[in-house]
């Protein structure tokens, strides 16, 4: 695989000389797995985004996903399933950390959580992210499970062993506050559209 | 069919994301024949329509454009360690022209030792050669906002030199801290929370954590707090290793007021 600048991206061999079966097959591992890269890092780091909220985040949630994907890549029995694969990594990655984060148990000393309010200029998140913040990280997983991953909703529950009752009621208020903010851009684009 | 048949129908289509007909087939033969229905149809329609657009914003997110090109540079990283410190043959990836490895592996027979020290070796040489975003404003800001939370009315103890001398106060601030505590942060699980409040003015906290990753932060408090939140303001910076970050109740002028020692702090 060439990189922009042209140059060889990987190349078999440690030291450039006779390149044994190992070692060409390492190579041949290696190109297949970039292609992955090439192929899926888009959507990967898209999901992370979404999911952490945080483009930083997302950086090292995608970091994470191709490392375990390298680590377990002999469990995929089939390249068509790589991205869906990828995703799934990715979304127990952020739960895995989400879990890690959680405090068992906590009381408040008076502070509550509140939207952000820039004091400087930069950093401006659009409309979605500030919705998908709303609904909290569980109801955001489930929600992009369903349009991301393409889970239904018994598949949701199953990943995440919970009752596929508490999935339809998550997702279904996740839902109506999408259509509504849908339904606003719509008006707000129609209105610009007259103006 | 009566109107709560098909709401029902309706009911179930919800259950399936875009792009499940072919699933449904085998799935929910029942609901796809609605589908095949004039009613069934045209919620299918607007079913799909709705998920493509939503999907389609979901999916409108600047990617880094370096991304793939750091991905493929720990790759190489990965495949450097692994053939030095393993002689054996490497897994390939599963590909359309490629029979499925499940039965040459029974055949070659992986050693569980050697994975374990393919995998610790990998590992190693991602988090050596990981270079991470450094975290910025944004993220210490969003993520402060809860640690707030962890504290618990019990949790307070004396401020001893001992805890100063781990986790110093900036001289700057010119305040001295009620009391102290112990808090799990994102950044550090022994984060240090000062209380600078005084003994009735509104709340300030400061977060000492020592940290092990980068910060895209500066080595002194903003002079305007990174950001407010119409009830506090929160201001972070990164020095000697450590990350600290200010969270004071009030507005920008309050978090001012406590950088020169005038407000809650003096």
């Amino acid at each position: 695989m060439l990189e922009a600048d042209g140059s060889h991206d990987f190349e078999p061999g440690v030291d450039g000389g006779e390149v044994d079966g190992a070692e060409a097959e390492a190579s041949s591992t290696g190109r297949a797995f970039e292609r992955w890269i090439d192929d899926h890092h888009g959507d990967v780091y898209r999901y992370a985004a979404r999911l952490s909220g945080s483009p930083t985040d997302a950086d090292d949630l995608t970091q994470q996903t191709f490392l375990q994907a390298w680590r377990f890549r002999d469990r995929l029995e089939s390249a068509d399933r790589a991205r869906g694969w990828l995703l799934a990594i990715t979304r127990n990655q952020f739960l895995k950390e989400l879990r890690r984060r959680r405090p068992e148990s906590f009381t408040t000393i008076g502070l509550e959580e509140v939207e952000l309010v820039e004091t400087r200029s930069g950093d401006r998140s659009d409309d979605l992210a500030e919705l998908l913040e709303g609904l909290g990280d569980e109801a955001r997983a489930m929600l992009l499970m369903f349009y991301v991953e393409r889970l239904s909703y018994r598949e949701i529950a199953a990943e995440l062993g919970i009752p596929v009752g508490t999935v339809m009621s998550r997702l279904h208020r996740a839902k109506g506050r999408l259509r509504t903010d849908s339904e606003r851009r719509q008006e707000r684009d129609e209105r610009k559209g007259r103006g | 069919m009566t109107a709560s048949e098909h709401d029902d129908f309706r009911r179930r289509l919800d259950a399936w994301p875009p792009g499940s007909l072919d699933r449904l087939t085998s799935d929910d033969p029942e609901l796809r024949a609605w589908i095949e229905t004039e009613a069934g149809g045209e919620a299918w329609r607007r079913h799909e329509a709705e998920g493509a657009e939503i999907a389609a914003r979901l999916a409108d997110v600047p990617v880094p454009h370096d991304l793939a090109k750091r991905l493929r540079r720990r790759l190489r990283d990965l495949q450097n360690a692994e053939i030095a410190n393993d002689d054996q043959r490497p897994r390939p990836l599963p590909s359309p022209d490629r029979p499925s490895r499940s039965g040459r592996r029974q055949v070659i027979g992986w050693l569980a030792a050697s994975v374990v020290v393919l995998v610790a070796g990998s590992a190693v040489a991602w988090r050596f050669w990981w270079e991470p975003k450094p975290t910025g404003r944004t993220e210490v800001a969003q993520s402060s906002l809860g640690w707030a939370a962890l504290l618990t009315s019990e949790g307070w103890q004396e401020v001893e030199a001992t805890i100063l001398k781990r986790a110093p106060v900036p001289e700057e601030l010119g305040a001295m801290p009620r009391r102290c505590a112990i808090v799990a942060t994102d950044f550090d699980r022994r984060t240090m929370v000062y209380d600078l409040s005084g003994p009735e003015g509104p709340l300030a906290l400061l977060y000492v954590a020592s940290a092990d990753r980068r910060f895209a932060l500066p080595d002194r408090f903003p002079l305007e707090p990174d950001y407010t939140t119409g009830r506090h303001a929160v201001g972070s910076m990164f020095r000697d290793g450590r990350l600290y970050v200010l969270l004071v109740e009030g507005d920008a002028r309050r978090y001012r007021e406590s950088l020169r020692g005038v407000g809650p702090l003096g």
